[in-house]
């Protein structure tokens, strides 16, 4: 029985602490899984070992069946998970329009003689990029900015960016890391009604946050960390109750 | 779109006109000097502003240019076209065995390597008497020509602006197209553009590669006009001098090296000059000028020009009371 999306046993040491212990996760197809915990218990250690971004210490990622743990991160962007960073990294010389486009490398059959020549086959790709980025753009409510730098977007669309740049890989699997901190009232419907958008798509995505309002509207299972490993794992009724959920969170972060 | 190719027409026929209107033959020099200098540090625009690696041993591959041309014309006789064609090939292997590096070591660390490069390239220059002569140097090297036909300066002049209009051409192309993304992508934040599906290394031997092509290639346009060949031009300092003019013309400009090229080319020239009166103390001025520049333009000559550019169009469009035309709406028509 071949699943879409799991780690088995994924381990990440630095030095003496370990960051990730040994940590199982199911993703089903077309599921929003969320992932929990305190400050440093290694939510983003792992997503960014399951982006390729780290390589892991010990275990495996599967996707498909397939173990990618060995790829590197712009292997694991193109073969199916996409991911956006806690900190917003974007690209700041590029525009708007063009970070879009940035993400949308590996969907180009050109070479360079084809860029130096400026051939009809690069011309038709750019436009079909360019089409596809703003249609893009256009789902996260970001056409009329397309052509400002980043730099010039407030806070909030800057995350939108973040989201449809992630997109333009069409992903498999979409990884989040908290996208909505930080934010406003506004900001944070607007992200939210992009959740609930991917998943009528059918968007499998791994969500971690710290907004406990933002997890119990969108996701279907939570696996909660503490310490770098799995402390509790099921549906947001269940583990709301759970003890070791509590203690973890205890004094901590309901917000 | 019209005016633009006024604009080009305008630059061929200052670029025509240029040895007609000026016959000194000390300045056509020092221009051609400044050409090759430009097709150079086009290049490390192209590796810096926009792949954001740094090189300080460019002059490294200009020496490789130079010298493999040299003596593959001097000491076998072969004709100067393919001299150069192997010496460009020697040089982008060159460069793609210093992209390695690149792929651990960031900023610092890595122009230490590319130093380093530059060093073992100038003692091997010295040391390797039997091919290179050494401190000595190499003599009687045959001008550039092609079949019967010599080019003198001014023929020179038009070979070299036009090989300057190519390579500023295909770094245009580059520039505005999926690969200057990537580029800039890596430059801006390279995990970031891992996780978009750029292979960063990929990325980094392109640029660094043609980064060697082009200062390669102007090494050997230099040695090949000069007609000798002394291992003084290749010293660190040259390297050092080659990105102040990339900086000086504006990393992230199409033209900045081609600005900042003749710019610096010229400037301690313009210095030595008995009325300027700085005959003694060139250097130090001409360094002091680039340090202001660094400070004062970090966007360099090319950046304030463009600026300029766009401020009296501006003011000429608004004179005639016709409203800006941004452009989110020119592109959305298209």
């Amino acid at each position: 029985m071949e699943r879409f999306f799991e780690t088995r046993k994924l381990t990440k040491v630095y030095g003496g602490l370990i960051a990730n212990n040994e940590i199982d996760l199911v993703m089903e197809k077309g599921s929003v899984v969320g992932l929990i915990g305190p400050n440093g218990s290694g939510k983003t250690t792992f997503i960014n070992q399951i982006s390729g971004v780290e390589p892991p210490t010990r275990g495996e990622i599967l996707l498909n069946g397939v173990d990618v743990s060995a790829y590197g991160a712009h292997m694991i962007s193109t073969h199916g998970i996409a991911r956006t960073f806690q900190r917003i990294r974007l690209f700041h010389n590029l525009s708007v329009v063009e970070n879009v486009l940035a993400a949308r490398r590996s969907f180009y059959t050109t070479n360079l003689f084809d860029v130096i020549f400026h051939t009809r086959k690069l011309k038709q790709q750019e436009s079909a990029q360019f089409d596809k980025a703003m249609e893009l753009l256009a789902m996260v409510g970001l056409e009329r900015e397309a052509h400002q730098k980043p730099s010039q977007l407030p806070y909030g669309k800057r995350r939108s960016l973040e989201i449809a740049r992630a997109l333009a890989l069409e992903p498999e699997i979409l990884l989040l890391d908290e996208p909505a901190a930080g934010m406003n009232k506004d900001e944070f419907g607007h992200i939210m009604n992009i959740m609930k958008l991917l998943k009528e798509q059918g968007m499998t995505i791994l969500l971690v946050e710290h907004t406990m309002d933002f997890i119990r509207q969108v996701v279907d299972t939570v696996y909660v960390l503490n310490f770098g490993s799995v402390i509790a794992h099921g549906t947001f009724a269940e583990i709301e109750n759970n003890k070791d959920v509590i203690t973890a969170y205890l004094g901590d972060d309901e917000e | 779109m019209k005016r633009k190719r006024i604009y080009l027409l305008l630059l061929f026929l200052i670029i025509f006109l240029y040895p007609f209107i000026d016959g000194n033959a000390y300045r056509l020099y020092v221009m051609n000097r400044a050409i090759i200098h430009a097709i150079l540090v086009t290049g490390i625009v192209f590796l810096t502003g926009f792949a954001g690696q740094i090189s300080l041993g460019q002059a490294g591959f200009y020496a490789i240019g130079a010298y493999v041309s040299s003596i593959l014309s001097v000491r076998l006789g072969m004709p100067v076209v393919f001299s150069i064609l192997i010496a460009v090939l020697v040089s982008l292997v060159a460069g793609l065995i210093l992209s390695i590096p690149s792929f651990k070591l960031k900023a610092f660390f890595l122009s230490l390597v590319t130093i380093a490069f530059g060093q073992v390239v100038w003692v091997l220059l010295l040391n390797l008497d039997g091919l290179t002569g050494g401190a000595n140097g190499l003599f009687s090297i045959p001008r550039f020509h092609f079949g019967s036909f010599m080019f003198d300066d001014a023929a020179y002049f038009y070979l070299l602006a036009f090989f300057l209009v190519l390579v500023i051409y295909v770094m245009y192309r580059i520039k505005n197209s999926y690969m200057g993304r990537s580029m800039y992508a890596i430059n801006n934040d390279i995990i970031a553009a891992e996780t978009c599906g750029i292979n960063s290394k990929r990325t980094k031997i392109f640029a660094f590669g043609f980064a060697s092509i082009l200062a390669g290639f102007s090494g050997a346009l230099y040695a090949h006009y000069e007609g000798f060949l002394t291992p003084e031009p290749f010293v660190f300092f040259e390297s050092a001098n080659f990105v102040a003019m990339a900086v000086v013309g504006g990393l992230h400009h199409l033209a900045g090296g081609v600005i900042g090229g003749i710019a610096l080319t010229w400037l301690p020239e313009l210095l030595r000059l008995d009325i300027a009166g700085f005959e003694n103390y060139y250097l130090l001025f001409t360094s002091l000028i680039v340090i202001l520049f660094v400070v004062l333009l970090p966007k360099g000559l090319g950046g304030l020009f463009s600026e300029l550019l766009v401020r009296l169009k501006e003011r000429w469009r608004g004179k005639r009371g016709t409203e800006r035309e941004t452009p989110q709406v020119r592109k959305r028509e298209e």
